[in-house]
C-alpha cells in the first residue's frame, strides 16, 4: 500500500484501539445482554421479548414525550443565549472578559448537594425565594414542583442554567479561530455588525453549532442529573426521563437485560434525530 | 505551548505529591492486599466489609476492639453507596465482591432471589443469637427457614414535635390520640402560626410504608403482592388528607428537611429513632425545643408503633474468609463493645441484650430524657413486615403510586396498577 | 471605525452582569455555607457575609475523610486523562477533518453512535474485563477506559474543519512529513479548540462519578467527587458545613485550570499571519 494513503489509519490507530477495547467491546456485550433475561447475576435467552416489553411499557413513551417537550424549548433557549454570550465576550469593547467567561463558566462545576439545595431553597412552593418575589408582584404562588407544566419548566431553567455556559465555550472558542481576515474584508465592504454576525460568524460556526446541537440534543435525551434531584420525575412522573427509566431498570432492579435493551432503543431514537441534524445541515460543511 | 505543558508537568508533580505524602500512614500493605487474599495459605485473612456512610464510620471503630480478639484477622473498610451501585457488578459479574455486605433489611429479600448462592448460609451460627433480636428483625434475613444475614439496626418511629409552637398553637400534645386528632392540631396550629406547617414528607414511600407497617400491612402477603390491600388504601388516604389538608408540606428529600426545620417552617415529623442525630446536629439551636411521643394511633388505643429503615451484614459467598467475616459480624452485632459503637454514631441496635447496658441508659442533652430507652419501648409491638423479593423492583411502583395518589388519581385504580407494575417486573401474583 | 454606542455598550455588561449574578449565586452560597457552623447554614434569609469557620470545617473532614489523598488521586486522574486525550482526539479529529480515506464514514459514524449510547449499560461488562486485568482501585482503570472519547474525537473534527487546506498542502509541497505538520502546523493553530477541549476533558474526568465508585473500591484510591458524595446519604446526619467545604476544594484546581487556559481563547490566533 502507498504509504501515503496509510497516513490517516496510522493516525487513527492509537484512538481506535482504546477504543476497541474499552469502549466496542463492553458495548457488544451489553448488546447481547439486551436479548437475554439478565437479572441480578442469571440470565436466559428471550429474543426481543425486553424490545416489545419496552416498547408497549406507558412510562417509556412518557419519559419520551417528556424530554422532546423539554428539548424543543430548552436546546434552542439555550444555544442562542449562547451565542450572543460568545459574540459578546469575543467582542472588543468589553473589559474584564477573563473574569465573566469564569464566571459564567462556573454553573457546570456545580456539585449534586449544593445543586438540589440551592435550587430547592428558591424554588420551594411553600417558602422559596422565587415564589416569594412574584408574591411582591401579587402572582400566584408557582407549583414549581407539583404541577406537570411547571416542573418541567423548572428542569429546563435547571439545565439552561447549568449549561450555557458549557456551551459558550465551545461556542467561544470556534469563534476565535474564525479568520480575522474575513471581517477585516467585510469592514471595507461597509458591512454592519450585524451583516458581519449573520454573514461571517454564523456561517464560520456552522460545524461547531451542529456539534452543540447534537451535543445538546443527545444530553437532553439522555437527561438525568437534574429530574432525579430536583423532582424525582414527578410529579406524576411529568419530569421522568428514558435515562432515569434505564437506571430504575438497571441500577435499582437490577435487571440488566431490560435495562440494555432500553439503552439500545434510547440510542436509535437519539441516533435518528442526529442523523437528520447532520442532514439538514449538510454535515456542518461551510 | 510552553507554559501549558510546565502548568501540565507541575500538576502531575503536585498530584504525585499529594497522593504520596497522604498515603504514607496508612499504607501498610494496604495497597498489596489484593494478592495476599488471593494467595492466602496461612491463618491470616484479610476481609473486607462494604458498607455507607455513618455505619462505615462505625465499623472503621470496631476495628482496634476487634482485632484486640481476632489478631489475625485484617479488616478494610469500604465506602460503598445506599443505592449498591457499588457492589452489584461484582455480585453480577461473580468476582470482585467484598467479604461482608450491608443492604437495607428491606431490599435483603430482594437480594436473595436476584443474587441466589451469592450469600453464605449461617443459620447454625446464628441459631445461638434467636431471641437476642428484636423478633420481627429476623423475618428479613431468614429464606426457606435458612438465615443468610444479622440483623443490625432498627427504625422505632416516633412523632418529634416542637414544644414551643405546639405551646403557642394551644396544642395540647397529649390530646393526640389519633391520625385524625392529629390532622385536626395541624389546621390549629396552622390558622395561630399562619406559614407553618405541622409536617412533613419527601419524594419517597417512607411515610407511606410507616402508615402500612403501624396497621400490620404488608408489601407481600402469602409470596403474592399485597399492595393494593386495605391498609394500603388507609395509608395512602391519610397521607392524601394530610396533604390536601395542608398540614404536610413537600420538601422533597433529606436536605430539603433542614431549612424547614431551622426556620420553623413545620412544627413535627414522623420519622425514625436515627433523625434524633440529624435534628440534635443539624439544628442544634433548637436544643430542649423538641419532644418526642409515640406516633398518634389510627384508631384510639390502636397500635403506636412502626419501623423504617434498619440494615444487616451479611458475609458474600465470594468471600474466601468466611468463617472470618462471619466472627466480624458476628463481634460488632453480638457484643455489648461492638453495639457501644454503633450506638454512638446512632445506630439503633436490633440485639436487645444491649438494651441493659448502661451506655444505652443515658440520658440525651438535646431532648433532655433518655432517649434509647424510650425507643425501645417502641419496638415491642412492631409488626413484623413482608417484604418479600420484590423491594428492589417495587421502589418506582410504590413512589409512581404514592405521587399518583397525592396528586388526584383514583386510590383503588392506582394500587391496581402499581401491583399489576410490580407484578409484571417480579412475575409474583397480586392478592385479589 | 466607528465602535459600538453608548447604549449598545451598556446593554452588553448589564446583561453579562445579570448572567454571572445568576451563576455565581449557588457558588456563592457554597462559599458562604462553608465557612458557617451547621445550624447557621440553611438560615432565611441566607447569610451574605461568610463567617470564620472554613478551616474548622476542613479540619474536621480531613479527620473523618482523607480528602487530601483523594484530591491528589483526582488530579493524577484529570491531569494524565486530559494530556492523553488531547492528544489523541487532536489526531483522530485531524485525520477525520482532513483527509479521505476509505471506511471514514463508517469510522466515523460508530464513533457518533458510541457518543450517542447511554454509557451505564457497558459498566458491567467493563467492570468484569476491568477486573480481570487486575486493574481494581489503580487509576489506569479510570483513564484508559475514559480515553475512547467520542466527544473529543468529535469536537476536534469541527474545529479543525474550518482549517485552511491550502495551509497543510502548503507545508506538503514544502515536504513535510505528515506527522511534523501535524505537531508543527496543526497543533499550534488548534490552541483555542484544545484549550476549551482541555478544559472540558478535565472536568468530565473531574467530576467523574459512577465508574470510579465502582472500580477504585477501596478508600484510598478513591476520588473527590466519590469520596464527597459519601458524606450525604439518606438516613444518617449530614455534616453540611463539611461537605460544602470539601466542595470549595474540589473546584479550585479546575477554577485555576480555567484561568490559566483561557488566554488561549483570543481571537486570530492564525488568522492574522496565515492568510486562508
Amino acid at each position: 500500500m502507498n504509504p501515503k494513503k496509510l497516513t490517516p489509519y496510522l493516525f487513527l490507530s492509537p484512538f481506535f484501539i482504546v477504543f476497541a477495547v474499552f469502549m466496542a467491546y463492553p458495548i457488544i456485550e451489553s448488546f447481547y445482554l439486551s436479548f437475554t433475561s439478565a437479572q441480578g447475576n442469571q440470565a436466559e435467552w428471550v429474543g426481543l421479548e425486553n424490545f416489545k416489553n419496552i416498547l408497549t411499557d406507558g412510562l417509556f413513551w412518557k419519559s419520551l414525550y417528556n424530554v422532546f417537550i423539554i428539548l424543543i424549548v430548552q436546546v434552542p433557549v439555550m444555544l442562542i443565549l449562547g451565542i450572543f454570550l460568545a459574540v459578546l465576550l469575543n467582542s472588543k469593547f468589553i473589559k474584564g472578559k477573563g473574569i465573566f467567561r469564569l464566571f459564567i463558566f462556573l454553573p457546570v462545576l456545580i456539585d449534586l448537594v449544593t445543586y438540589s439545595i440551592v435550587f430547592t431553597l428558591i424554588f420551594n412552593e411553600q417558602f422559596g425565594m422565587m415564589n416569594y418575589v412574584l408574591g411582591l408582584f401579587h402572582i400566584d404562588p408557582i407549583h414549581w414542583f407539583s404541577d406537570p407544566i411547571w416542573s418541567k419548566v423548572l428542569i429546563v431553567i435547571a439545565v439552561t442554567w447549568r449549561w450555557t455556559g458549557y456551551n459558550t465555550i465551545i461556542l467561544l472558542a470556534g469563534i476565535t479561530t474564525i479568520d480575522h481576515s474575513l471581517y477585516e474584508s467585510a469592514e471595507v465592504d461597509g458591512a454592519n455588525k450585524f451583516t458581519q454576525f449573520f454573514k461571517i460568524t454564523i456561517p464560520m460556526l456552522k460545524p461547531i453549532l451542529l456539534f452543540c446541537g447534537i451535543l445538546s440534543t443527545i444530553g437532553t435525551i439522555q437527561l438525568f442529573t437534574e429530574p432525579s434531584l430536583l423532582t424525582a420525575g414527578g410529579p406524576n412522573n411529568a419530569t421522568n426521563t428514558p435515562i432515569m427509566y434505564l437506571y430504575q431498570f438497571g441500577f435499582q432492579s437490577f435487571q440488566f437485560g431490560y435495562a440494555s435493551a432500553s439503552a439500545y432503543v434510547i440510542t436509535i431514537i437519539v441516533g435518528v434525530i442526529s442523523f437528520f441534524q447532520i442532514k439538514i445541515t449538510k454535515g456542518g460543511k461551510i | 505551548m510552553k507554559r501549558f505543558s510546565v502548568l501540565l508537568s507541575l500538576l502531575v508533580v503536585l498530584s504525585i505529591f499529594l497522593t504520596a505524602c497522604s498515603g504514607g500512614k496508612e499504607k501498610d500493605g494496604k495497597a498489596s492486599s489484593t494478592n495476599e487474599t488471593a494467595g492466602s495459605t496461612n491463618e491470616k485473612a484479610t476481609i473486607t466489609v462494604a458498607a455507607w456512610n455513618a455505619a462505615a464510620d462505625a465499623l472503621t471503630e470496631q476495628i482496634a476492639g476487634f482485632n484486640q480478639k481476632y489478631p489475625n484477622i485484617k479488616v478494610e473498610i469500604l465506602r460503598a453507596d445506599t443505592g449498591y451501585t457499588k457492589v452489584t457488578p461484582a455480585l453480577a459479574a461473580g468476582t470482585g465482591a467484598p467479604d461482608v455486605i450491608q443492604t437495607q433489611a428491606r431490599d435483603f429479600q430482594a437480594f436473595l432471589q436476584k443474587f441466589p448462592d451469592q450469600f453464605v448460609d449461617i443459620t447454625d451460627k446464628t441459631q445461638k443469637y434467636k431471641n437476642d433480636f428484636v423478633e420481627s428483625s429476623w423475618k428479613s434475613v431468614t429464606k426457606d427457614n435458612k438465615v443468610y444475614a444479622l440483623p443490625w439496626d432498627l427504625g422505632p418511629t416516633a412523632l418529634y414535635y416542637r414544644i414551643d409552637l405546639f405551646e403557642k398553637a394551644g396544642i395540647d400534645v397529649k390530646s393526640i390520640q389519633t391520625w385524625d386528632e392529629y390532622i385536626e392540631a395541624g389546621k390549629k396550629l396552622k390558622e395561630a402560626i399562619p406559614g407553618t406547617a405541622m409536617t412533613l414528607y419527601t419524594d419517597d414511600f417512607n411515610l407511606y410504608e410507616i402508615f402500612l407497617n403501624q396497621m400490620g400491612g404488608s408489601y407481600v402477603k402469602d409470596g403474592k403482592i399485597n399492595v393494593n390491600s386495605p391498609e394500603s388504601k388507609k395509608a395512602l388516604l391519610l397521607q392524601k388528607k394530610m396533604k390536601d389538608e395542608g398540614i404536610a408540606i413537600n420538601v422533597h428529600d433529606g436536605n430539603g428537611r433542614i431549612p424547614a426545620l431551622t426556620n420553623d417552617k413545620v412544627a413535627s415529623v414522623i420519622l425514625p429513632v436515627w433523625y434524633a442525630g440529624t435534628l440534635s446536629h443539624s439544628v442544634e439551636k433548637q436544643a430542649g425545643k423538641w419532644g418526642i411521643v409515640p406516633i398518634p394511633a389510627f384508631e384510639k388505643g390502636g397500635n403506636t408503633q412502626a419501623n423504617l429503615g434498619g440494615s444487616i451484614l451479611a458475609v458474600s459467598k465470594q468471600s474466601k474468609n468466611a468463617d472470618a467475616a462471619f466472627k466480624f459480624i458476628e463481634y460488632v452485632l453480638t457484643t455489648d463493645e461492638g453495639q457501644k459503637i454503633m450506638l454512638q454514631y446512632g445506630l439503633f441496635p436490633s440485639y436487645t441484650p444491649f438494651y441493659k447496658s448502661e451506655v444505652f441508659n443515658t440520658e440525651d442533652k438535646y431532648f433532655g430524657m433518655e432517649l434509647y430507652p424510650f425507643f425501645a419501648k417502641l419496638t415491642t409491638t412492631i409488626k413484623g413486615m413482608e417484604y418479600g423479593p420484590i423491594m428492589l423492583d417495587a421502589t418506582k411502583p410504590l413512589k409512581d403510586m404514592i405521587d399518583g395518589v397525592l396528586t388526584g388519581n383514583d386510590v383503588d385504580k392506582t394500587m391496581e396498577t402499581t401491583a399489576e407494575s410490580i407484578s409484571k417486573s417480579t412475575k409474583l401474583d397480586v392478592n385479589k | 471605525m466607528k465602535g459600538p454606542s453608548f447604549i449598545t455598550k451598556s446593554a452588553g455588561y448589564l446583561f453579562l452582569i445579570i448572567v454571572t449574578i445568576v451563576s455565581v449565586y449557588p457558588f456563592y452560597w457554597m462559599f458562604v455555607g462553608s465557612t458557617l457552623s451547621d445550624g447557621d447554614i440553611f438560615q432565611s434569609p441566607p447569610r451574605f457575609f461568610p463567617s470564620v469557620e472554613f478551616m474548622n470545617n476542613i479540619t474536621e473532614l480531613a479527620a473523618t475523610a482523607p480528602i487530601w489523598r483523594a484530591l491528589g488521586n483526582s488530579l493524577l486522574i484529570s491531569v494524565v486523562f486530559t494530556i492523553a486525550t488531547l492528544y489523541l482526539c487532536a489526531i483522530a479529529g485531524y485525520t477525520f477533518a482532513k483527509f479521505e480515506f476509505k471506511g471514514k464514514n463508517v469510522m466515523f459514524g460508530l464513533v457518533l453512535i458510541t457518543m450517542m449510547l447511554p454509557h451505564q449499560v457497558t459498566l458491567i461488562p467493563l467492570f468484569k474485563m476491568v477486573i480481570g486485568f487486575g486493574w481494581q482501585n489503580q487509576p489506569q482503570a479510570v483513564i484508559l477506559p475514559a480515553l475512547a472519547n467520542a466527544f473529543g474525537v468529535f469536537f476536534m473534527r469541527q474545529n479543525m474543519m474550518s482549517i485552511p487546506t491550502e495551509m497543510i498542502e502548503a507545508a506538503r509541497i514544502d515536504g513535510a512529513i505528515e506527522l511534523s505538520i501535524f505537531h508543527k502546523i496543526i497543533l499550534p493553530t488548534s490552541l483555542p479548540p484544545l484549550a476549551a477541549l482541555g478544559i472540558l476533558s478535565f472536568i468530565q474526568q473531574w467530576g467523574n462519578y459512577l465508574w470510579p465508585l465502582i472500580i477504585l473500591q477501596d478508600r484510598e484510591s478513591t476520588t473527590l467527587p466519590v469520596l464527597l458524595s459519601q458524606l450525604v446519604a439518606p438516613g444518617q446526619v449530614v455534616y453540611y458545613g463539611q461537605v460544602l467545604a470539601g466542595t470549595v476544594i474540589s473546584i479550585v484546581p479546575v477554577l485555576i485550570l480555567f484561568l490559566l487556559l483561557q488566554k488561549y481563547f483570543i481571537s486570530g490566533i492564525y488568522g492574522g499571519s496565515v492568510k486562508g
